[in-house]
Formats: structure tokens, sequence, C-alpha cells
């Protein structure tokens, strides 16, 4: 659920030691993580920022328990997931992890209620029960009176808000965003960000958003900044301070 | 998951439709086909259901109704004489020459049925009266199999092996795989026109009596006479296999067969496929969300099931429905039974389970990070 918390005691999230990632073999072969270490903490909007090509994908997508690393340690809420078989992974996925994609990725051929209810049908809950779970969460993202639409009827940033009700409906500790904004205009993309951030606020939960969409990077409570499978800096945000971006 | 299965498949319609209509077209080639072969099958063995006997007794050689080897007069004496027989009557069957007064001349069927009882006439009499039959040099004949004799009418005369008959009646019979035409005259009268013949009874016909299942009065007329006995559809089913053995009606039936299998299969697996293929990101991001693949496997399975429910329901629905419109004497032989469209159905679901294989084999492997893949 979607509510704004105060809460100063932060508790560490995702905890990243070590990690490499190559694709490909022999000369193909392509570094494109080097000795990443990372620590994010609960309740924060982190964003990891760079050029095209820098490993922001490769990162999130192992930090979400969807790609291997090749060495070094991934914890999510204290649980080591590179440890994980592939099949804990996935249920490790469903009960702790939210997705907000670029393209949405929405059902075109479902309704909004029930695309944003597949995360707890996963789960297996009874669809009658996650359709009107899935409903309240619309309503809260604005979208009360969409419920029984069709993704094809909402514009782009209605469906990006579909989306992150997708993610939160079964309540993760992490959501990840991979681009939340490049498919939107400045506007809709400044409300998606007023939205993900008040989801970040949550003591138990933290957002990484990756982009390189610095119209937003005001949004951040940490900006993680990539070169090259690279953390090349990370910047910690004052928001008590005006932007500087 | 299964009902979000279900709205993805028949949410995209074109898709949707494109399936069903290459499942349905497969189920109506292999149903039509299957028809043609029963229907042919049927038409060897019309004879045997129109005289209706629920046994019928053939010496041992005899192959099937249309290769026997005939027996005395007294073979009925002995089956008559097993405990549990109601009634035994002979049955001839014959080939003559027939001569029309016009000078048209041809093979023809001579069916010699018992003098007394009538059994094995078939009923469906046109023109003419059964009683007629027992009058000197008097046949019964089949209408729609004598159309190469001028299409005769009652009371026109015949020539059968240089022996004047005289036409008493027409009946109404089922068309025969035989081509030849058939005429019914009495067992007297077989014995006239075939005086050569010293064992002029090709079966005998037997019914059980009501103490006795026709099962163990075969079994007893086997034991107690050393001829051969068979129940009705046993009896059809032997001659369906003698004619299915000599004809090769089912090597050229059986090739149409297997082409409509393999395009079946070719066309439910490759749309099944590409339906899936478009699906590729959908199912992706339930991989990401962490669906388990027990669940993503069973919502293909689900949605491969479906269309072929539905495919094979309107493909047999179509072709049953033009069996029943198809006029029962027509020349097309086409008749589907329960069976066909049972067998039908387990060829369908072959159809269905490879391509659901084939989609599950590619959907586990989709690589969930490509939802991260703009």
């Amino acid at each position: 659920m979607i509510t704004t918390v105060t809460m100063p005691n932060k508790t560490i999230a995702v905890s990243i030691q070590g990690l490499n990632k190559s694709f490909g073999d022999g000369e193909n072969r392509l570094h494109v993580l080097h000795d990443i270490n990372l620590t994010l903490q609960s309740g924060s909007m982190n964003y990891i920022v760079g050029p095209s090509g820098c490993g922001k994908t490769t990162l999130i997508s192992i930090m979400a328990g969807i790609l291997t690393a090749e060495s070094g340690e991934t914890t999510l809420f204290g649980t080591p997931i590179h440890q994980l078989k592939k099949s804990q992974k996935a249920k490790f996925r469903r009960e702790n992890i939210g997705f907000i994609f670029q393209q949405f990725n929405l059902v075109a051929t479902i309704t909004n209620a029930e695309n944003v209810a597949v995360p707890l049908l996963i789960q297996g809950k009874p669809h009658g029960k996650a359709i009107e779970q899935a409903k309240l969460l619309l309503e809260q993202v604005g979208l009360g009176d969409k419920i029984n639409s069709f993704p094809r009827d909402l514009s782009g940033g209605q469906q990006q808000r579909v989306a992150i009700a997708r993610a939160l409906i079964n309540n993760p500790r992490l959501v990840v965003c991979d681009e939340p904004t490049s498919a939107l205009d400045g506007k809709t993309g400044a409300q998606i960000l007023e939205l993900l951030t008040v989801v970040a606020r949550d003591p138990n939960r933290c957002v990484v958003v990756v982009t390189h969409d610095n119209r937003i990077y005001k949004y951040a409570d940490q900006l993680i900044e990539m070169e090259d499978g690279r953390i090349k800096s990370i910047q910690q945000v004052d928001h008590t301070k005006p932007s500087q971006f | 998951m299964y009902q979000i299965a279900l709205k993805m498949l028949f949410g995209d319609k074109a898709k949707f439709l494109t399936l069903v209509v290459g499942l349905t077209f497969s189920v109506m080639l292999l149903t039509q086909q299957g028809s043609i072969f029963c229907g042919l099958m049927l038409r060897t063995a019309s004879n045997i259901f129109e005289t209706g006997a629920p046994i019928w007794v053939v010496d041992p050689k005899a192959t099937s109704f249309n290769d026997v080897v005939d027996m005395k007069l007294s073979e009925v004496l002995r089956v008559r004489s097993v405990q549990g027989v109601k009634w035994a009557v002979p049955l001839a069957l014959h080939s003559a020459i027939a001569q029309s007064d016009e000078g048209d001349t041809g093979v023809a069927q001579v069916i010699g049925v018992d003098d007394q009882t009538l059994i094995g006439l078939p009923k469906g009499m046109t023109k003419g009266r059964y009683e007629d039959i027992n009058q000197p040099g008097a046949v019964i004949i089949a209408k729609g199999r004598s159309e190469r004799y001028g299409s005769p009418q009652v009371g026109d005369y015949f020539e059968l092996n240089d022996q004047r008959v005289r036409v008493v009646g027409m009946l109404e019979t089922q068309k025969s795989f035989s081509p030849f035409p058939i005429m019914y005259t009495t067992l007297n009268k077989v014995q006239q026109f075939f005086p050569e013949k010293k064992r002029p009874v090709s079966f005998i016909l037997v019914k059980n009596e009501a103490s006795i299942s026709p099962e163990k009065l075969i079994q007893k007329i086997q034991t107690e006479t050393g001829l051969h006995a068979y129940g009705l559809w046993d009896f059809v089913f032997l001659t369906m296999k003698f004619w299915a053995a000599n004809t090769g009606i089912p090597i050229n039936l059986g090739i149409n067969v297997l082409m409509v299998i393999i395009i079946g299969t070719v066309i439910s697996a490759q749309t099944l496929y590409a339906f899936m293929l478009d699906n590729t990101r959908q199912f992706g991001t339930f991989k990401a969300i962490g669906i388990e693949n027990k669940t993503l496997a069973g919502m293909v399975l689900f949605q491969s099931a479906i269309v072929g429910i539905i495919g094979h329901g309107i493909g047999s629905g179509v072709i049953s429905f033009l069996g029943l419109i198809n006029p029962p004497n027509s020349q097309l032989a086409f008749y589907t039974p329960p069976q066909l469209i049972g067998i039908t159905f387990v060829l369908v679901c072959g159809f269905c389970l490879l391509a659901a294989v084939l989609s599950i084999i590619k959907v586990l492997r989709i690589d969930p990070a490509i939802v991260f893949r703009g």
C-alpha cells in the first residue's frame, strides 16, 4: 500500500559486494560489471545513472535476482540471493520485489485490475480477492475509474501508474524501476516520480530507479553514477538544499 | 493464473481465430477422411445389415460375406439341432450372368432366401409384394443397383444363367461397395438357376432362444457343428477386414490421413508457437515477477487444450453435420461414428500437446531479463 511514513532509522536493504558479470565467451567476452560494491538503505530512493551500456540494467537485473553474477555477493534484506537456487529466487522475487518497466509490460488483453492482480495470482491468491485488492490500489494511484478498462485505453502515464500498482500489490520490500519515465513526457514523468517517492518513504522498502533522465534526479536520495561497468560515484542528495539538478 | 491465460488467449481475436481455424481445418480433414473410410467400409457390409440376422454361420474356410465356401443343406439341420437355436435358415449368395431383353448383359449377385420364412429378404419393398417371390421364376431387384440393365420395372423379364426370370418387386436397399446388381429370390429357385451347385447354402442365419445369449450360442454352434459362427458385428468386421486387406483402401486413405496428421501437427504447433512468441514479453514479465515454471507450463498447456477442444468441437461438428445431411444412399460413402470423433480428439490432443511442449520449452527458456530491454 502507498503510505507516507517518516522514520529516520534506516536498515540495509541491499548489499552488493565484489560483483562481477560478463557476457559471451572467448574473444566476444564482454565484461559489463567490475567489482561492484554497493549498499542501499530501506526507506530510500536510489537512482542508478550513467550512459547507455554502462551496466545499469545488468546491475538491477542481478540485484533483483533475475540474472546471476559470476562472482560476488548480493544480499537483499538479509537474504543472500546469490546462494539461492532458481526456484528459490523466483519465490523470493514474487514475495519481495516489485518491478516497473520502461515499456510498462502490461498484458494488453486483460483489464487494468487483472494486470495489477497478476503478482497476487502468481502467489496463488484467489482471483476474486486479488482483483478486489487490485481495485483498491488502482484507486490509490488515481485510476479508480479505469479498473475495468484495458491498458490500450490508457495514456502512457496512466499505464505506468497501473504498472506501479502492479509492482506494489504484493507489498514488496524492493521496488526495481527500469527507466520508468523514458516513455513519458516531462510532466507525466514527474508525476510518476512523485508517486514513487511516496512509495520509497516506506521505511521497510527500498526503491531503485535506473534512469538517464536527469530531469528526475531531484527525486533521488542517493545517486549512483556508473561508467564502463564500474561505480564512478555515489552521491547523497540533500533535499533541504535547493535542487542542484 | 488460468483465468489470465484464458483471457490472453481470447483477448487477441485475430491470433485466437488463426489458432482455432488451423485446428478446425485439421480436424475437418481428419474427420472427413475417416468418415469416408468408415462409409466405404460400412458399404462392404451393407448386405449383412439388411439381412439383419443376429448370428451368421459359415464354413470354417469362409473369410467374409463376399468370400464364402458353400455348404450342403444338411448343415442347416445340424445347426437347428443345437440347443438354444430359435430358428436357423439358409441363405445363398451366387453370381450369375444376367441379360435383359434389350441385350444388356452383366454379372449379377443372386441371393436366395429361405422359401418358407423369407428371412434374409431386406425390408423396404417399394414396388410389388413379398409373397410374389414364391411365383415361378420370380426375382426381386434391389433398386439403385440395376441401372446397367435399363432400370427394369416390375413385370419385366430377364435371362438369368439362361433361364427366364420375371421381376416381381423392387427393394430400396443400402448402397453396397460391390458394384454388381443384386437380385433376391428363394433358395429353391437358386437351385434351379444353379443346378450344378451341390452345396447351395452360403450362410446359415440363426436366432438364439431368449434363454441363451448370442455369444454362448455361437460357442455351442462352433463346438457342436465344427462350423464357424459370428455375431452380426463380428461378421461385419470380418467382411470389412476382407475388403480392407484386398482393396488397398486403408493404405490409400491412410496416406491421406497421415498427411493430414502431419499438416495438422505443423499448423497447430506453428500457430501455437507463434502465439507464444508474440507473448514472449508478457511471459518474461511473469517470470521476472516470480511465476513458477510449472504454473507457466500449465498456462501454456491450458491455452493449448482450450484451442484444441474448440477446434475439435467445430471441426468434428461441421463434418458430423455434413454426414447427417448426406442422403443415406448417395454416391458419397460417408459415415462418422462416435469412435471416429474420439480418435480425432485423441489426435488433436496429440497435436496440441506437441505444440504446447514446443511452446513450453520456448517459454521456459525465456530470459526474464528481457523485460529490462526496451
